[in-house]
């Protein structure tokens, strides 16, 4: 009915208008003058780039009329009607400048608009998560990378990505977790400042810096799993001008990652797609075959006795095991639980919208299978981005899931592996798995010990479960007023929940079970359950004032923030599973022995008082100022507000004229900053006086409490004091040089204090101790060669970093500490950390060997008093080396020729101590009883006479306590990423309904040479990783 | 102007109450714990703190073990089988490693649980939480506590009083804090401890058992119902009884231990309750004796057939403890079974009663048996006659009326509190009392190889500075 309505409505319009034209008076047709019809023209124009190739998509609309808006189509072209006279033509595009046209009647037609590109627009800016600053006047020292250059130099992750783009951010060598694509790495910005985890006070890495991801802190873990597709830039704040903002929490260096804005425009869609594929990398494993390991054995007297009735036993082993080489056993078990990684990772992305409101939707999934066989993670995660302005007044929302499963090898770890004998075969006879592969026998009598070796792959073969999962929600709003030019208010509120569940379940046949016998048996198998909870509610408010008379530039920030955090996660462990089939948890026959339920929880509570302020004189000198005052509930109650501040100094002088006539001279400016920041990675209740609960006695049917330890109400953040000196340097609009000095005092070291026990407690926490480190840092590079019309260029690129640590004052807890670990019967081959004043963190304590004696196949040592002793001796050891490099950093290139794309990024260090402690425990600590490096069989002591490395083997393993003799001065260069690409730009591919296509293919961590050979990936092997990548946008 | 005041009044208000609101925002409520400020607002709290430091007593570094049958059983040569790891100890070598770590053991946790005092007394004076006499009780009984740890200590870590009362022993804390208390002589810390258990006494004359107000499980929940678990008024006494007799005072000795004994209010084990088992510890007559839950645990592991690092006696040293098949004591003694431990006499003190409401897992640590001893010892330190006292005792364990005193009284004394404090650790402190050179069971000089007084422990001297306590 309606429709019908309608219909017969837009008939009788449309005949009214036929009939209206056609009655209208002639006069009335010629009151109108025609030159107004004229004067009011269609616009047609086309837009090129800089290479004078068309551009398509491109948003062309009248500045004063908001609703007349078009796009250009395939070959750039555009057509506007404007309705009035001399209107302003706005053209705008990603990635290039906003152009401006003023119409007016003598403007000439066709237009021929050429766009200019912003490719390094972003540069010019230092994001600092509270608002961006202008690098011109920004006296502290930051670094600042666009999603293009972290592409450029790896598609894993966010964290490899920065690692190889600048020197003072590192992922500390773990040479134990490899490339497990479930462990978190450690990360530091310029060096360690922190005593490392001595008593477990500290809450994971204290030197971790801080994230914040859309101006709120974020954890590693969220980082890592970032897609670096969503990211527009990344920041890092090192010194205190910079990052004094972030007051108690900043000492470590900040990290700012701003995600992408959607832009306006017809509806894009682009999509990026990786091919990822891991192979393991077991090159530094030299292990012994099964001919050699057998070998082996008989030259450390494994099958020697002195008894007839051991001796034949041995015989009979050894001979079981000769057999088996005989018939062709020889196990490489080191391929065994390793595979070449499948995985894939997509994005796509939806953006558009008009200047009023803008629209971003993203998706993304990432599976990373790792080489461990049944190793991967696995992301699935989506966001919204919404963006509304009108007027003054801006709001932004982003509304971001993610949901991660990590799923750990069913395999073990890969240490299992490298310790078994090659003489061992996984299968027996019929080409079954074994359970158990061999076993030793010392003596037939009792006293005889046995040795068994299980098969890891039959646990595989189990329906085992080792995963953790987590889906996060983060909710972020944003909104800011700009009631006049000069100043803005900006409010944000952010919301993060996070759940976590952790499973661990070994079935009974389990051979971590395989000895639980008698009334044991039945409690073979366990089931851990781990579940978890953390909200984080941050809010903050500001004002921006900004204001420029005559050559003054002034801006005045200041705000407050407050934040909550919460967590809590609890488990439990159950025993007893004894089918195989079931694993569920609710099929155990008990809890753990004794077991109780586990858990943690804390609280955190903040708030900050911020005020920043920048002055600039004729762009030549400027300064910055910023305080922070901050409360936390982590703090003593005497001492909850903590004040960080810094003062900088710049001065630009490629802006004073006795320079300005050198044109060679693009960019000098010198910067200078101090101040004062904290850091509080500590346990959040660490300050106040607390009672525990006594949860397995009563006393007269009370359940008794008591004081968990002596509080320190002044306890407050360790107070870092940076001082900073940098120049960046611009040559020849091609050389880019910036450099950075600085000093970085930690005051207030937060550790134990010892206590005479008559206190009632051994120690309480104190904020004593002072540790400084010096370091410098540079990065270089220089652009070769570039030519604008055919996008080619090609520039090089290294960088430099270095930086030592002294303990300067250490309190009596270190010190007991040190005699503690001397005393300690644990790993006894390890040197052990030692804090000394005077000294660095990372000193290397260890004896001064002279080699080893001839004669006899033992190692001597010179002793304090200089004399040479067969006696390692505690009191002995000095300090034999400190294990910061020399000096480390990247260098590589970037080359682009007509679309065709080549950059290689290397990584190095250069002269780090390192203790080696594969040749200990892999040649000489060994225990013959597990596979061994085949140095044993060649550079070892054998008889009297031998100038041999190695001291000598017997059938028990003895321990070499540090010794200087395993000292290796080392010296890496890792070519960590290669990427090739191909940009369809310079094709039209319009016919494919593709607005661009690129094309690419990576590796990384190909090969790493090192001046020192040693086992790399011992829980988990590291990876060699290629991997093809796709972009395009529809 | 007006409006303009108001306006600047309100913003000051608004301030104000941010802030002070920010103060209680930030102060953080944990959940897995709790804050002392939380658990010490309500009386409930008070008597959870107070029942945490008898609990932290009970631990088997101090009178769940070491204190009573462990170390001070082997260092009065009680047993004649004990653990290898206590070889030491029968020597009186307190430098090894496991017998410091014991000594250490007792230091710290003895401090620990003062430390504990000292927090609850510190607060309790600033609290109105307390209902009824509460407040004179729990306070009371801590200042108790404190005072009788620190004695034990003295005992431990502080010369014999007989061999030098102006020898530096161990501080008397009175803080919770990071401050190191100086360190005290005997003579000061005993006048220290007096002090502290006089105010108690004084606290406790609200205490039910000296007021003898009935108390049942509908009284606050019968907190006051045990109060032999408690340092209660009479335990003060008796401990006060006992301090005066280890300085000597014999006559405030003999006062203090009459007015426990005359107050009538502990009854010695019947014959019947030894030989069934009911009351192997004596819960009756122990004027103060702790909880511990794990106390048959503790008896299964070291002290019988059953446990691989046990204490225990052998015929002959058993028959110098029971000299008649009439003392009721000889009902506490089992053999052992297996083929190893055939010739081991376990103690059955600590044994699992038969009967499990009111007779479990105490130990005594004052028992009305020792007011009666020292009731007699200081009668017969006064040249006064004892015979009375020492029959009523004797007759208690079943044995016959002395006419006339033997020679040798002292050798009566030592082998009655032999027998009677069997794994309870009172013998070495007897004999540290007397300053006894060599006892029964070792060839040692314990004075001249200062046995009777342990090193203060490295860790307390390396981070204090302490004067030489032997």
């Amino acid at each position: 009915m309606k429709h019908k309505n309608t219909l017969n409505f837009k008939t009788s319009f449309l005949a009214f208008t036929l009939l209206g034209t056609l009655c209208i008076p002639k006069d009335t047709m010629a009151q109108v003058p025609a030159t107004q019809v004229q004067s009011i023209p269609k616009v047609i124009g086309r837009v090129v780039g800089s290479d004078h190739k068309p551009l398509s998509g491109v948003t062309v609309s009248i500045k004063e009329d908001k609703q007349n808006i078009t796009t250009t189509n395939r070959v750039g072209e555009f057509i506007l009607s404007p309705q009035k006279q001399d209107e302003t033509l706005a053209i705008s595009a990603i990635g290039y400048k906003t152009q401006e046209i003023k119409l007016s009647k003598d403007t000439k037609l066709p237009l021929i608009i050429k766009l200019e590109e912003t490719t390094d627009q972003i540069e010019e800016v230092i994001v600092t998560g509270y608002g961006t600053r202008s690098k011109e006047s920004f006296t502290g020292s930051a670094s600042t990378f666009t999603k293009e250059e972290l592409l450029r130099v790896g598609n894993k992750n966010v964290l490899q990505s920065l690692q190889n783009l600048d020197p003072s951010f590192v992922l500390t060598e773990n040479l134990s977790i490899g490339s497990d694509p479930n462990a978190l790495p450690d990360v530091q910005l310029r060096g360690q400042s922190g005593v490392g985890d001595i008593r477990g006070d500290y809450v994971g890495n204290p030197n971790e810096p801080l994230f914040i991801l859309d101006g709120f802190i974020a954890n590693l873990q969220k980082i890592m799993d970032l897609d670096m597709n969503r990211i527009a830039s990344i920041t890092l704040l090192k010194d205190a001008a910079a990052k004094a903002i972030y007051g108690s929490r900043a000492a470590n260096g900040v990290i700012v990652i701003e995600t992408i804005v959607p832009k306006e425009g017809a509806m894009r869609i682009s999509y990026t797609g990786n091919f990822n594929l891991e192979a393991p990398d077991l090159s530094s494993y030299q292990l012994a075959n099964a001919t050699e390991k057998l070998q082996i054995e008989k030259n450390a007297g494994r099958y020697n006795a002195v008894h007839p009735f051991t001796q034949e036993l041995l015989n009979e082993q050894y001979n079981q095991r000769f057999k088996s080489i005989e018939e062709g056993v020889d196990t490489y078990w080191l391929s065994q639980p390793v595979r070449v990684g499948l995985g894939d990772k997509h994005t796509l992305m939806l953006e558009g919208g008009t200047q009023t409101l803008r629209y971003g939707l993203d998706f993304t999934y990432n599976n990373v299978k790792g080489v461990m066989k049944g190793s991967n993670r696995e992301n699935i995660g989506g966001s919204i981005n919404l963006s509304y302005r009108t007027g003054k007044v801006i709001f932004r929302n982003i509304l971001n899931i993610n949901f991660n499963k990590s799923n750990n090898s069913p395999y073990g770890a890969f240490s299992e592996y490298t310790r078994l004998n090659p003489y061992d075969s996984p299968y027996n006879e019929v080409g079954n798995l074994r359970k158990t592969l061999n076993t030793f026998v010392t003596s037939p009598f009792t006293g005889g010990s046995t040795t068994y070796y299980f098969n890891p792959l039959y646990n595989a073969s189990l329906e085992t479960k080792n995963f953790s999962k987590y889906h996060e929600l983060t909710e972020n709003f944003y909104a800011e007023w700009t009631p006049i030019e000069s100043l803005r208010f900006t409010g944000r509120i952010g919301y993060t929940f996070n759940g976590s569940a952790s499973e661990n379940f070994l079935p009974g046949d389990h051979t971590n079970f395989a000895l639980w016998t008698g009334e044991n048996f039945y409690k073979r198998g366990s089931y851990t359950m781990v579940d978890g909870v953390s909200n984080s509610v941050n809010s903050d408010i500001y004002a921006n004032w900004s204001k420029t008379i005559g050559k003054h530039s002034i801006l005045i920030n200041g705000g407050a923030n407050v934040t909550a955090m919460q967590s809590q996660n609890h488990g439990m462990t159950a025993w007893g599973f004894l089918n195989n089939r079931v694993s569920y948890i609710t099929f155990a026959k008990q809890y753990a022995d004794n077991g109780v339920p586990s858990g943690t929880e804390s609280i955190q509570r903040e708030i900050g008082l911020i005020g920043f302020t920048n002055y600039s004189y004729d762009n030549k000198y400027f300064a910055d100022l910023s305080i922070r005052r901050n409360a936390s509930s982590m703090f003593g109650a005497d001492n909850r507000w903590g004040t960080f501040w810094s003062i900088g100094l710049g001065w630009n002088v490629h802006q004073e004229t006795f320079l300005k006539n050198l044109t060679h001279i693009n960019l000098l400016r010198l910067r200078s900053s101090l101040g004062s920041t904290g850091s509080q990675n500590f346990n959040p209740y660490q300050a106040m006086t607390i009672y525990n609960f006594f949860n397995s006695s009563t006393y007269d049917n009370i359940s008794g409490a008591y004081l968990a330890g002596l509080a320190n109400d002044r306890l407050k953040w360790q107070e870092a004091f940076d001082y900073n000196v940098g120049t960046d340097i611009r040559l020849f609009d091609r050389l880019n040089v910036k450099l950075d000095y600085f000093i970085s005092n930690t005051n207030n070291l937060l550790i134990d204090f010892t206590l005479p026990p008559s206190t009632g407690y051994y120690s309480y926490k104190e904020n004593l101790g002072r540790t400084q480190k010096k370091g410098y840092e540079g990065t270089i590079n220089y652009l070769v060669f570039s030519d604008k019309s055919t996008q080619s260029h090609f520039s090089v690129f290294t960088s430099f970093a270095h930086n030592s640590n002294k303990l300067l004052e250490i309190a009596n807890a270190l010190k007991q500490i040190n005699s503690e670990r001397d005393g300690s019967t644990e790993n006894l081959n390890v040197p052990k950390i030692r804090y000394e004043e005077g000294q660095s963190i990372n000193s290397i304590w260890a004896v001064p060997s002279l080699g080893i004696d001839p004669a006899t196949g033992r190692e001597v040592f010179r002793s304090k008093d200089g004399t040479s002793t067969y006696n390692w001796n505690p009191d002995d050891q000095v300090v034999i080396g400190v294990s910061d490099p020399k000096l480390r950093g990247n260098l590589g290139f970037n080359l682009e020729y007509k679309g065709w794309g080549l950059s290689t990024s290397f990584r190095y260090t250069l002269g780090e101590d390192y203790y080696n402690s594969t040749l200990v425990n892999r040649v000489e600590n060994v225990n013959i009883a597990y596979n061994v490096d085949t140095r044993v069989l060649y550079d070892t002591w054998q008889q009297i006479g031998d100038e041999a490395i190695f001291k000598r083997i017997t059938a028990t393993p003895t321990t070499t306590r540090p010794t200087s003799r395993f000292l290796q001065k080392k010296s890496d260069l890792t070519l960590s990423s290669i990427n090739a690409y191909y940009d369809f730009k310079w094709k039209n591919l319009s016919k494919y309904h593709l607005k661009n296509l690129k094309l690419g293919f990576y590796t990384t961590e190909a090969f790493v040479l090192s001046t020192v050979r040693t086992e790399r990936g011992t829980e988990y092997p590291f990876a060699r990783t290629f991997s093809f990548s796709l972009q395009t946008t529809f | 102007m007006k409006t303009k005041q108001i306006a600047y009044i309100l913003v000051a208000v608004v301030l104000l109450t941010l802030n002070v609101s920010c103060e209680k925002w930030l102060d953080v409520q944990p959940n897995s714990q709790v804050k002392s400020s939380e658990l010490l607002s309500t009386e409930q709290g008070y008597k959870e703190a107070l029942a945490g430091i008898y609990t932290l007593l009970t631990d088997n570094s101090l009178y769940g073990k070491e204190l009573t049958y462990g170390m001070h059983g082997v260092l009065s040569h009680e047993w004649k089988n004990y653990p290898l790891a206590y070889a030491d100890d029968a020597q009186y070598d307190y430098e090894t490693t496991l017998s410091q770590g014991r000594i250490e053991g007792i230091w710290s946790k003895m401090y620990n649980a003062i430390s504990n005092t000292n927090y609850l007394l510190q607060n309790i004076d600033n609290s109105q939480v307390f209902s009824g006499k509460n407040y004179e009780i729990i306070k009371g009984e801590a200042l108790a506590l404190r005072g009788f740890i620190h004695f034990d200590l003295l005992r431990n870590f502080g010369v014999s009083y007989v061999l030098n009362p102006n020898q530096q022993a161990i501080p008397y804390v009175t803080q919770y804090s990071a401050k190191q208390t100086a360190q005290s002589t005997v003579q000061v810390v005993i006048e220290k401890i007096i002090e502290d258990l006089k105010a108690a006494k004084e606290l406790l004359k609200y205490d039910p058992i000296y007021t003898g107000e009935v108390i049942n499980e509908f009284n606050d929940n019968g907190y006051l119902l045990n109060r032999q678990l408690h340092l209660n008024y009479y335990a003060v006494e008796a401990l006060l009884a006992r301090i005066y007799l280890y300085i000597g005072k014999y006559d405030l000795a003999e006062i203090a231990a009459n007015n426990v004994i005359q107050a009538n209010k502990f009854a010695f084990v019947s014959q019947a309750s030894f030989a069934s088992g009911v009351d192997p510890s004596g819960a009756s007559e122990q004027i103060f004796g702790l909880q511990l839950n794990t106390l048959s645990l503790n008896n299964t592991n070291f002290l019988s057939d059953e446990g691989t690092t046990t204490f225990s006696l052998d015929q002959a040293s058993k028959s110098l403890y029971i000299s008649s098949t009439d003392d009721y004591r000889s009902y506490l003694f089992i053999n052992g079974t297996t083929t190893n431990t055939l010739n081991n006499i376990y103690t059955l003190k600590y044994a699992k009663t038969t009967d499990d409401s009111y007779y479990i897992n105490k130990i005594p640590i004052i028992k009305l048996s020792e007011m009666y001893l020292i009731l007699a010892e200081s009668l017969w330190s006064q040249d006064k006659d004892p015979l009375l006292v020492l029959n009523r005792q004797r007759n208690a364990r079943g044995l016959s009326s002395l006419t006339v005193l033997p020679t040798d009284v002292r050798t009566l004394f030592t082998n009655e509190y032999r027998i009677e404090f069997l794994a309870e650790g009172q013998l070495f402190y007897y004999y540290k009392r007397i300053n006894q050179e060599i006892i029964h069971g070792s060839t040692t000089n314990l004075v001249n190889s200062k046995g009777y007084t342990f090193p203060i422990p490295p860790n307390e001297t390396t981070s204090a500075d302490r004067q030489p306590n032997r």
